[in-house]
Parts: structure tokens; C-alpha cells; sequence
């Protein structure tokens, strides 16, 4: 308790809360246009977060995945194309409604929804940080190099439809954070001469040029964001302000809609927070499995996809509670739970400190103020969102042609700050392509940012347990937790395998009956005729 | 439709395109492979495992991919895929070369000629919206970037 007190005491200043609301505001921007999203808008906020003090840039990026992750449910609703992955699922019932001329309804609806979910898992992970951090503690070189590995290879076989080219993108980002002066020997390796290389890659264009600089790549060859905005919304009144009020007034209602809804509500932020623990798994699994389930609790499952609004509800509590519940293995344990949290993890080691089972003990009101931000930053939305939802559906309609030159340029300047290094800008460029060109081949990116992230900490952390360990593998299985951590490794690599050869002959199944289908249609032809 | 049936052009570009990054990285990690091996053990074996590894799994992979574009029934052309993304190919080179005139013209300076020559690259025709939003963009980014967060941007060798 004295430890949650020390937190809302660095986050109950002005300073703090500031930057949480703009972080917000923020959020919202980048999470209305599809395709920006809350990893590429907080790759591009990095720079300018770690010059601010630590717990304000922490808590910048948490307000702008907050915002994020509501806003996201804007153009899912509105036109059809989710802002982010964990937003899909709002889309099978928010649009159906929107067409029926409910948009702000279900825009009231997904706002109410995605700030209980973030305010239940928030509260839910205030108090098991504590306690699971004091497990944290206990591990060792050994027990951080499997879990670092453990992260990257559930996210590795998890994200994605292939798992071998999840674990290509892996081993991709462990290769390219190799390529630095060796850890324990200070030996150069693979750096082609660039000075600027025998530290660590530097995560800041990496991240930026993966996320921000492909995504620009991919729209610009589209002729608009997302579809053409329908009218959608109807028009209430004939002057803005009566319009402005109609529209206040129906979101209001789908508020209180959404509290008529207290069991799918809970049930969606613990599936959304226990899946955010899992590294990798993330929002886009977390919506539709709430949805799944709700759908097969519900008394009128007919409805759903019709504009049913516990489709709406289940996928937006579900997908802020995940925000939460990425925060324990990437503070406690040092792997990131989602994308953004990595760039949360690359925040943390900018500012110098190294997040991982050692940081409860160290940065305990650090911790749990960024805990006690995501659950005031769940409230902050029902308000910042009544004001904002109808305007900010403008922004859907910014063409690529404007875009893409703004958010690259930005890209390029927030890089080049960072270390006043035009080299860091070309490495920008260069992570830009290569992540273009995987995710056009089919290849997941997130692995890629693991690799990258998690590479320096599986190597130094492995050489060690083998210095500590005289070179001998049996040290690697010597303690309780390290022996838990194998076996769960084998475990999950084990379904994971199973689930993608199931997987394959279903598909192989479904093409085998298409085919039958085609042939059969087609030598009834000549009957017909 | 059975392989021998297409045309030979549109079925060999679709390969070219899906074995790209697979042959691209094989050459990446055999040149790191070669390039550490005669480092001290406790530096090259890390890279050396991972390489190994990866390289195992991108036979397999590649040995998949190859299967399913011979099974596949329509390959689209280099033309069609020229079309689709010649945009994303021309932004990135334009960009490339943006970052090459910074140190050489000043920030500013390469700003101006990169939204010049992008903007209608991405489809804007009308020479006072491309003047406008050039102008704008570059007064935006000098207030926030030199003024607020007092960032300064490069001074060209040319100019500057």
C-alpha cells in the first residue's frame, strides 16, 4: 500500500498529469487513422519523451497508448477500417450500427466500454505487481536468458500465420543486435566500420523506421486512409452546435447502454488482461476472443454482426484491458507484452534503467505510477473522448499525399535528435524498407523489435550463466525456476506446432472440398444448358 | 489451371519477388558467418548459433514457399506489381536520396526540393497546394524543432 502511495505521489503532480493529457490527445490523433496506430505514434513520440524527466515520458506514452487504443474504435465503427488490430473485432458491430445511423451510440458505447475494461485491469494489476515482482527477484542469469528467450519464441510461433517466419524475424532482429562490439570482449563484430555501430543498434530509428517510416511506404500507394467516409451520422439540426449536442447526446446514451452490460464488462477485462501478460499474444487476440466467448454466452447470439452492442462492448473492454495487463512481464520481467510496451522497454533503457526483477525494488513508485496513470488515463477517456470523438473522425479523412511527407519528415527529425546522427537517419530508412518488405511477404514485424530488444539482454545474460557456470549446459537446468521456464518453453512450442499442422490440414481440407465443389458445378453445366 | 498452361513472365516474377528475402538474409548471414569466424569463440559463437539456426529454417521455409507458387493458379506481372507499387519504390528512393542532400545542402534546403518532387510523385497536382503545404510543413517544423525544442537542424557543406 505504502508503495501505491509513493506512485500516486509522482503522478498526482502537474507535470505528470500534463503530459498524461496530452499523451491522451495525442493518442487519439494517431489511433483515429488507420494504419498510424499506438506503436508507430509512440515510436514517433520517443525522442521527444526521453528528454522530458523519466516518469513523465513513461507516462506520456502510457496516456498515448490509452488514447490509442479507445480511438482505434473510431474508424472501426465509422468506416469499417480498425485504427489498430484490437479494434477488429469492434468493426463486426460497430459499423453495422453506424450504417443504421447509430454511429455516435456506438462510438458512447466503445468509449464507456474501453474505460471500465482499463480501469478493472488496472485496479486487478496495482495489486499483483507487487507480489509477482517479489517472485521476479529470484531469478538469475540463467532465468532471464529462458525467459528472453521464452518471450521471443512465444512471440515468435504466436503472431503472425507462419511460425517459421516468425522465428526468421526473430532470429533477424537478434542478428542485427549482434552486429555491435561483443558484451564481454568488447570485440566488434560485423560492423562494416561504422563507429556508430559498436554500441547496441540503436532502437530509436529501429523502432521508428519499423513501425512509422513502412507504414508510410505501405499508404502511400493508397488513394485514401481508409474507405470514403459515408455519412454516417445523421444530421441533427442545422447548425453545428445543434449537431455538436445530438451528437453528445446519443454517445451519452450508448454510456449508459454499456452499463447494462456488468458481466460481459468483467469477464472481457479479465480474458483482455490475462492475455496481455502472455508476451506477444496482444490486442488483436485479446478482441476476439472476448467477443468469441461473448457471443457464446450470450442470450441473442443471432444479433451479433448485426449491430449488437455486446459485440462492441466484450472487444473494447477486452482491448484496453490488455494495455494493463502488457505492463507485467515488461516491467517485471523485462519482455515487452505488445509492441508499444517494447517501445515503453526501449523509454525505459534510455532513461537508464533497466526494467526486469530488480526494478520493483528499485523504481517501485516509478512502477506503480505508470499503473495508476493507465487507470486514470481509462477514466480520462469518457470525458477527452465526449469532446473529441466527433471532430477527430476528420482526421480519417487526411489523404495519404499529406500524410505520408508530414509523418516521414517527422520521423526523420525526431531520429535525427536523438544523436544528432545522420547515420541514424539512413539506419531509419534502411529498418524502414526491411520492414516494408517483410510485412508485403508475409513476414511479423513484432519479433523483429523483440530481436532487437531483447538480443542484447539473451546474450549478455547467456555468456554469464556460462562464465558462472564453468561452460557446463547442466547449469541451465539447475534451478526450480529455470526447469519451469524449459519445460513451459517446450510446452508452448509443442501446441504451437500442433495447432499449425491442424491448422494446415484444414486448410488443405477446405481446398480439397472448394475444388470438389468447382468440378462438381462445372460437369453439371452441359446438363443445364 | 496447370503450370504449363500460364504465361512463363508473370509465374517467374511472383518467385523472384517471394525467394527475394530469403536469398537476401542467406547472404547477409553467411557474410556475417565468414566475417566473425576468426573472432575470439566467446564473441562469434552466439551470432555462429544463430545463423545456423536460422539458416535451417529458411530452407524450410523456402522449400514451402516454392511449393505453393507452383501450386498457385495466377501469378500477377512485374507490370501489375510495378503498378501497385511503384509509389512505395519511388518514395523510398526519393527519400534515400533526402537524407544524401542533407549534410550536403542543409536541412531546410532538402526539404524543400524533397516535398517538391514527392508530393506530385503521390498523386498532388495543383502547384499552390504543393507550395502551401511546403511552406507550411517546413515554418512548422523550424518553430517546433529549432525554436521550441531547440533542435538544430544540419547545415548543408554547400550551403549553409
Amino acid at each position: 500500500m505504502e508503495d501505491i502511495l509513493a506512485g500516486a505521489e509522482v503522478l498526482f503532480q502537474t507535470g505528470p498529469l500534463l503530459w498524461l493529457v496530452v499523451g491522451i490527445l495525442i493518442g487519439f490523433v494517431a489511433g483515429a487513422i488507420p494504419g498510424v496506430g499506438s506503436a508507430n505514434a509512440a515510436a514517433l513520440l520517443l525522442p521527444f519523451a526521453i528528454g522530458l524527466p523519466t516518469e513523465s515520458s513513461l507516462i506520456l506514452i502510457g496516456g498515448l497508448y490509452a488514447g490509442c487504443l479507445f480511438a482505434a474504435a473510431i474508424p472501426a465503427i465509422l468506416i469499417n477500417a480498425p485504427g489498430e488490430p484490437g479494434s477488429a473485432a469492434t468493426a463486426l458491430d460497430g459499423y453495422p450500427m453506424a450504417q443504421e445511423g447509430k454511429a455516435e451510440r456506438a462510438i458512447g458505447i466503445a468509449r464507456m466500454a474501453s474505460a471500465a475494461g482499463g480501469i478493472i485491469a488496472g485496479t486487478i494489476v496495482l495489486f499483483v505487481m507487487g507480489p509477482l515482482s517479489k517472485v521476479a527477484l529470484q531469478f538469475g542469469a540463467v532465468e532471464i536468458f529462458v525467459v528472453a528467450l521464452f518471450g521471443l519464441m512465444v512471440i515468435s510461433v504466436v503472431i503472425g500465420d507462419s511460425m517459421r517466419k516468425g522465428l526468421i524475424a526473430a532470429a533477424i532482429g537478434l542478428l542485427i543486435a549482434s552486429m555491435s562490439a561483443n558484451p564481454l570482449t568488447g570485440q566488434p563484430r560485423f560492423t562494416m566500420g561504422f563507429v556508430e555501430l559498436y554500441g547496441d543498434v540503436p532502437f530509436v530509428p529501429a523502432v521508428i523506421g519499423i513501425f512509422g517510416v513502412a507504414q508510410m511506404l505501405i499508404i502511400a500507394t493508397q488513394n485514401s486512409v481508409g474507405q470514403q467516409i459515408l455519412a454516417a451520422t445523421h444530421e441533427r439540426g442545422r447548425n453545428a452546435m445543434a449537431r455538436f449536442v445530438g451528437a453528445m447526446r446519443e454517445a451519452g446514451g450508448g454510456i449508459l447502454q454499456t452499463l447494462r452490460y456488468p458481466v460481459t464488462i468483467v469477464r472481457s477485462a479479465v480474458i483482455g488482461l490475462l492475455i496481455g501478460v502472455i508476451p506477444g499474444m496482444g490486442t488483436s487476440t485479446a478482441n476476439f476472443v472476448s467477443y468469441g466467448v461473448a457471443k457464446q454466452y450470450s442470450r441473442k447470439p443471432d444479433n451479433y454482426g448485426k449491430g449488437e452492442p455486446e459485440g462492441i462492448i466484450a472487444s473494447e473492454a477486452s482491448d484496453n484491458a490488455v494495455a494493463s495487463g502488457t505492463l507485467i512481464p515488461t516491467l517485471a520481467l523485462g519482455i515487452p507484452g505488445s509492441a508499444t510496451a517494447a517501445i515503453v522497454l526501449a523509454a525505459l533503457y534510455l532513461q537508464g534503467i533497466q526494467p526486469g526483477p530488480k526494478l520493483m525494488a528499485t523504481e517501485s513508485p516509478l512502477v506503480y505510477a505508470l499503473i495508476l496513470a493507465a487507470i486514470l488515463a481509462s477514466i480520462l477517456i469518457v470525458p477527452i473522448g465526449m469532446a473529441l470523438a466527433a471532430p477527430l473522425a476528420i482526421v480519417t479523412r487526411v489523404k495519404p499525399q499529406y500524410l505520408v511527407p508530414a509523418v516521414l519528415l517527422c520521423c526523420i527529425v525526431g531520429t535525427y535528435s536523438v544523436r544528432n546522427s545522420i547515420f541514424d537517419v539512413g539506419l531509419l530508412l534502411v529498418f524502414g524498407i526491411l520492414s516494408f518488405v517483410m510485412q508485403r511477404l508475409g513476414y511479423p514485424i513484432v519479433p523483429l523489435v523483440l530481436g532487437l530488444v531483447l538480443g542484447p539482454i539473451a546474450e549478455e545474460n547467456l555468456l554469464r550463466a556460462m562464465q558462472l557456470g564453468n561452460n557446463e549446459v547442466s547449469y541451465f537446468f539447475q534451478s526450480g525456476i529455470a526447469q519451469a521456464l524449459w519445460v513451459g518453453l517446450v510446452l508452448t512450442i509443442g501446441f504451437s506446432v500442433v495447432r499449425a499442422f491442424r491448422k494446415s490440414r484444414e486448410a488443405r481440407a477446405q481446398a480439397a472440398t472448394a475444388e470438389a465443389n468447382a468440378d462438381a458445378a462445372t460437369s453439371q453445366k452441359p446438363e443445364n444448358s | 489451371m496447370s503450370p504449363k498452361n500460364r504465361s512463363e513472365r508473370p509465374y517467374l516474377a511472383r518467385l523472384a519477388i517471394v525467394l527475394s528475402l530469403p536469398v537476401a538474409l542467406t547472404i547477409y548471414a553467411i557474410a556475417f558467418y565468414i566475417t566473425v569466424d576468426d573472432l575470439d569463440p566467446t564473441s562469434r559463437v552466439y551470432p555462429q548459433i544463430l545463423i545456423t539456426v536460422m539458416l535451417l529454417v529458411l530452407a524450410s521455409l523456402v522449400w514451402t514457399e516454392v511449393r505453393d507458387w507452383y501450386r498457385a493458379s495466377s501469378h500477377a506481372t512485374l507490370g501489375q506489381t510495378w503498378q501497385r507499387w511503384h509509389r512505395t519504390v519511388l518514395t523510398a528512393a526519393w527519400t534515400a536520396v533526402f537524407i544524401w542532400a542533407i549534410e550536403l545542402m542543409g536541412f531546410y534546403e532538402a526539404l524543400v526540393i524533397y516535398m517538391i518532387v514527392l508530393m506530385p510523385m503521390l498523386g498532388v497536382r495543383r502547384p499552390w497546394a504543393i507550395a502551401a503545404y511546403t511552406a507550411g510543413t517546413a515554418i512548422g517544423l523550424y518553430l517546433l524543432f529549432d525554436l521550441t525544442l531547440r533542435v538544430r537542424m544540419p547545415d548543408g557543406l554547400l550551403i549553409g
